[in-house]
């Protein structure tokens, strides 16, 4: 009975994914599949300025957490002891005030690049979520159980990448607004006609900062640094050992878009063979299942 | 002729020195019947120069000492002045200058002066007698002051910090002194009633002590002397006396209410919160005056209690000339920021932690974070923990399979061998 479903599971899954494409992507393709001078093949994962981005952020952001936090917990020791090295509470918000511009204007930069990217070069990011990140949680929780005996397959990005970048999308709005409204009380509360949300923002600003930097340290830590040490946002390269671990459709696209590169007419539709991902995969369940009707048996 | 003038002025002589000496009996019984511990009746009858008995000068009324400049101050004691003060020494205990007579040596002071018509003058008894040790009374009251330091040594070390002591010390010589405050010969406890307390400092601070009286605390003082509310000394100390001067005043002053204002003990009967000074801590003024309090900063532009509530004129947030007064606030706001428009002392949630009635917005986003945040990091946790677990199971697994895999090489090898 069990081998049968599991015939029937493989039997139903698509064996590849269609996708359209520009010439503009299989230019894309080609230019990120690389060879480095020894002869190892490798991905560029990211653009010099979007590894400088992530390094101006992480500048800003820590800046703004260790003179946030120290300032809202300044009664603890290291509270005051970071606010003393720092010259003092005014001179720790001038400090923070700095952080947050540059922060301000980093995250207007991204808006800046994600509507050039949208509606001049056509261009939709693959960070905005889908359905299929919420099965693939289900299914990776599930695989981390026990409970399925496949991990999901990810593209560009996987459903942990997706939740820490919005996290951060609405960290930085929520964080934006209330700060500003702090740095500027008798402005806003002269724009809103309600003086709570000053009260409001503090409470807010203070709540929110507290858990961006723990998901920053639990959430991102584990899955960029601890789980693999993943340094491509830093180096812009990905190995690619790396990428048929992480993120194998992905590879599987940009080798499929690359081939595309002589098409004449465009866009062309690409199809990306995702077969032999999962034949691996049902290769590992059948042995499974093998294993477990004979210890059954046993 | 001469045997007979000799005779008569020697008689003149003498009917004087007995009317003198009689006259000095009567005033000394008089006096004698006053609780004067130095006017004994064995004394009345002895030359006063000698027995050291000040009253015998210094009882009369009339009796003035004469500065260098021709101001006068009285030189007349009234035993009566000592009565109900807390010292019963006598009047050398403080009048260091004036243990031996003549005072003031070396100036030697002639008995004519006092005693004119016993040189053959016809003048009257002077009572005006001139003063060159000092330049002036102010000079004398310095001079005795000295003398409390010999009991209230403590004290003295007290003042030594006081801002009254660096106002003496730049020059003012009508810096109070311990006699401005306590009294000279009529030194009686300062708290006793409390009232006395402000009377005391509004002899110099009158217009501070009008507003006072008229504050929430001053009022309550004087109308039912309550116990409660602060005076003077409370704010400011007694002998160590600081003000808004001192650099350290204007931080510390929120420790100086918050300490009545965050006792539940003292509070509780007016039905005024408690959580004034938490609130305050838990705010951005608040936190910064703080901040600068225990840094010992003194450079603190942030608002402390009593930049919005007021000083001296300080009233109940219900009364209507209270600068927190509903109507009055946007002013006070302003103060500080000239920009606040009329929603801007919302901002200010009026000390009270927030509630759903009152702020039913910044109750929300509280109660919503405050379970959000754990069970969003504890979800992460979880999470991560499942993975981890999964991760290192299935790296376990695979050397377990690699070492088994070599030793059944091994095995194999060996067999061969054989």
């Amino acid at each position: 009975m069990k081998k049968s479903k599991v015939e029937k599971a493989a039997s139903t899954k698509p064996t590849t994914i269609k996708r359209f494409i520009y010439y503009r992507d299989a230019v894309n393709a080609v230019k990120r599949l690389r060879v480095a001078e020894d002869g190892t093949p490798y991905v560029v994962r990211f653009t010099r300025a979007q590894r400088i981005e992530h390094f101006v952020l992480i500048l800003s952001f820590t800046t703004l957490a260790i003179t946030g936090l120290s300032q809202s917990f300044y009664m603890s020791p290291i509270g005051h002891f970071i606010l003393t090295a720092l010259g003092g509470i005014e001179s720790t918000r001038v400090v923070h005030h700095i952080a947050a511009f540059t922060f301000i204007i980093q995250s207007l930069y991204h808006v800046a690049v994600f509507i050039d990217e949208a509606f001049v070069h056509r261009h939709i990011s693959r960070m905005f979520p889908a359905w299929s990140d919420v099965t693939d949680a289900i299914q990776m929780i599930k695989f981390n159980l026990g409970l399925a005996k496949h991990h999901p397959l990810f593209d560009r990005y996987n459903f942990e990448e997706k939740a820490e970048y919005w996290a951060l999308v609405w960290g930085t709005i929520a964080m934006g607004f209330t700060g500003l409204i702090q740095w500027f009380p008798a402005e806003f509360t002269s724009i809103f006609p309600a003086g709570w949300i000053i009260p409001v923002s503090r409470s807010l600003h203070r709540w929110e900062a507290i858990l961006a930097v723990l998901a920053i340290l639990t959430w991102h830590f584990y899955h960029s640094i601890i789980k693999t040490l993943n340094l491509s946002i830093f180096n812009g390269n990905m190995s690619m050992e790396q990428m048929e671990e992480e993120h194998p459709l992905e590879l599987a696209y940009l080798q499929q878009a690359a081939a595309a590169i002589h098409n004449k007419l465009w866009p062309v539709e690409i199809e990306i063979p995702i077969g032999h991902l999962l034949e691996e995969q049902s290769v590992e369940m059948e042995e499974a299942i093998i294993e477990k009707n004979a210890e059954g048996s046993a | 002729m001469k045997r007979i003038r000799l005779f008569v002025f020697l008689l003149a002589g003498f009917t004087v020195l007995g009317w003198s000496l009689f006259n000095g009996a009567f005033s000394q019984t008089v006096l004698a019947q006053e609780p004067v511990p130095t006017a004994t009746t064995t004394q009345t009858e002895v030359n006063p120069h000698e027995t050291n008995d000040c009253l015998g000068c210094h009882s009369n009324p009339e009796m003035v000492g004469k500065f260098a400049d021709g101001k006068t101050m009285s030189l007349y004691y009234d035993p009566k002045q000592h009565d109900g003060s807390v010292h019963i020494e006598g009047c050398r205990s403080c009048h260091d200058a004036q243990q031996t007579y003549p005072h003031n040596e070396p100036q030697t002071t002639s008995c004519e002066v006092c005693h004119a018509q016993m040189f053959g003058g016809t003048a009257q008894n002077t009572t005006v007698f001139e003063i060159t040790a000092y330049e002036d009374q102010r000079a004398v009251g310095m001079e005795i002051n000295k003398s409390c330091q010999k009991c209230h040594g403590e004290k003295f070390k007290e003042i030594t910090d006081s801002e009254h002591t660096r106002i003496l010390a730049r020059g003012n010589r009508y810096a109070p002194i311990c006699v401005d405050c306590h009294g000279s010969h009529n030194i009686t406890s300062p708290n006793t009633p409390r009232t006395r307390i402000p009377e005391i400092c509004s002899k110099c601070h009158m217009s501070v002590y009008t507003t006072y009286e008229s504050s929430v605390h001053g009022a309550a003082l004087e109308a039912e002397s309550n116990p409660d509310v602060p005076t003077c000394e409370n704010c400011h100390g007694s002998h160590k006396v600081t003000g808004p001067t001192d650099p350290n005043f204007r931080a510390d002053s929120i420790t100086l209410c918050g300490k009545c204002h965050s006792a539940k003990s003292l509070m509780g009967k007016y039905g005024i919160s408690t959580d004034v000074f938490q609130t305050y801590l838990d705010d951005f003024h608040g936190r910064t005056v703080d901040f600068f309090r225990q840094a010992r900063d003194s450079k603190i532009t942030k608002a402390t209690c009593y930049d919005c509530h007021g000083i001296h004129n300080i009233q109940a947030p219900s009364n209507e000339l209270s600068s927190v007064y509903p109507d009055n606030l946007q002013k006070t706001c302003q103060q500080c920021h000239p920009d606040a428009g009329i929603t801007f002392p919302q901002a200010w949630l009026s000390h009270y932690s927030p509630t759903w009635e009152e702020t039913p917005a910044l109750y929300a986003v509280t109660t919503f974070y405050k379970f959000f945040v754990p069970t969003l990091i504890g979800g992460f946790l979880v999470y991560i923990a499942i993975d981890a677990r999964r991760r290192i199971a299935d790296k376990l697994k695979k050397r377990s399979v690699k070492v088994k895999a070599e030793s059944e090489t091994k095995t194999g090898k060996q067999d061969e061998k054989v």
